[in-house]
């Protein structure tokens, strides 16, 4: 049986779109690059994506060069795009002993406003957390739930 | 511009942002800081450099989503 550290529970952000009910698992993480300041953002846990991935206007609120040129490419439904990659701190959870926070590889675009929000890939979170995504329950008990692997 | 002590506030806040009326900032980002929308903007960067004008408080950007189905 698996044994987790802790479980922090996210109620799913909730929208309309074209008249249906969208359920989003979004959690308000802090980024921090090197000893830059640290920004506060919201992230789209993705379990389509490989890693996590922020556009080149959010990498560069974060004080990281978006000059460089790119090393990677990804493919995404839309099609290629052109990446490199930083290490970032994360920091997310309730606080105290019930917070996470780790530097993680993030792939930054060097398109401005793309992705639409910052996403955050299976590697290396997945490996850390198992997640649940409860959809299907009563309105009252519909949440995703991040579980900490020891 | 210093972080937060502990993450429960910026839970708190998100869940306060989602309850206001954002129709205007639909497909921008806004920065909130202490239950407060201080700007908004196309552009994370942009949107960053006006809030530390306003304030030396760490900002909290969310983008506000359109009426859009969302893949990445």
């Amino acid at each position: 049986m698996v044994k987790y550290q802790y479980h922090l529970s996210y109620d799913f952000t909730v929208y309309t779109v074209k008249h249906t009910e969208v359920l989003r698992p979004i959690i308000p993480v802090e980024l921090q690059y090197k000893e830059n300041d640290p920004i506060e953002f919201t992230m789209l846990i993705d379990s389509g994506a490989d890693f996590s991935l922020i556009s080149q206007d959010v990498a560069a609120s974060l004080g990281i060069s978006t000059k460089r040129y790119p090393d990677d490419t990804i493919q995404g439904v839309t099609g290629d795009t052109s990446t490199f990659t930083e290490k970032i701190m994360i920091r997310f959870g309730m606080g105290h002993k019930y917070e996470f926070k780790k530097e993680i590889p993030i792939q930054i675009t060097k398109i401005r406003g793309y992705p639409f929000i910052p996403a955050l890939g299976r590697d290396p979170i997945f490996k850390e957390f198992d997640i649940h995504f409860r959809m299907g329950l009563p309105i009252k008990e519909r949440k995703f739930v991040l579980s900490k692997l020891f | 511009m210093s972080g937060r002590n502990t993450m429960r506030d910026i839970n708190d806040e998100y869940e306060w942002v989602h309850n206001q009326n954002l129709k205007k900032f639909k497909g921008k980002w806004i920065a909130v800081i202490n239950k407060k929308i201080i700007c908004s903007g196309p552009y994370a960067d942009d949107v960053v450099k006006e809030a530390k004008k306003i304030s030396k408080e760490t900002p909290f950007l969310i983008k506000v989503p359109t009426e859009e189905y969302l893949s990445l």
